[in-house]
């Protein structure tokens, strides 16, 4: 599974650490989601959409999905 | 629970200090037994003392798997599924080894710290696979 948190998170001016604390996770769980190594659970994956104020799917994106298109 | 990184920090301090108490005590404990005699009272008490800090250390090491989250759960979980067979296929060599009249120097009842530092390094290498 791909995602766009990387990107919108640059966005927002976040750092991972903001982001990590914001989502109640570490920071490290938030470099390998980014990094691709590790697929959240549905309720975080939620969780992390919701504080970029985006639907699930506009941040996690199939494989093979870049989300150049989204 | 959702805990922030800095309560993260301190349970994991507070395992770290409880599995060096623990360690401590066992070369005291140990030392002390060789090298002392004692009447069976303060013998007795005296064995307690790994015992009693051994459960502080999992109380310890319970919070923090509490306080996890969800990755660094899968990661502790994937260490477990790494050190539980090592650690059983280690005594069992050990045990069988033994029978065939090898090794007969070593107490398999002594192997615990071995299998800890088994469980230590497959929760390292469990880590390093997501670095």
């Amino acid at each position: 599974m791909n995602n766009r948190l990387r990107v919108l998170r640059a966005e927002r001016g976040w750092t991972q650490g903001e982001l990590a604390e914001r989502a109640g996770v570490s920071r490290q769980t938030i470099n390998v989601i980014e990094t691709g190594k590790y697929d959240p659970s549905l309720p975080l994956a939620f969780a992390l959409a919701r504080l970029f104020e985006a639907r699930i799917e506009d941040v996690f994106l199939p494989d093979g999905d870049s989300g150049q298109g989204a | 629970m959702v805990a922030d990184e800095s309560m993260r920090n301190r349970v994991l301090f507070r395992v770290l200090l409880s599995a060096g108490t623990l360690l401590t005590a066992v070369v005291l404990v140990s030392w002390s037994l060789d090298t002392h005699q004692w009447a069976d009272r303060p013998r007795l008490a005296l064995v307690l003392v790994p015992v009693v800090v051994a459960m502080w250390t999992i109380y310890e090491y319970v919070r923090m798997v509490r306080t996890a989250d969800e990755f660094q759960r899968r990661v502790m979980l994937e260490s477990f599924a790494i050190a539980f067979p090592v650690a059983l296929l280690l005594g069992m060599t050990v045990e069988y080894l033994q029978k065939g009249g090898f090794m007969m120097g070593i107490d398999v009842g002594r192997l615990w710290p071995v299998q800890a530092l088994v469980w230590a390094v497959a929760l390292f290498y469990a880590y390093w696979r997501y670095r």
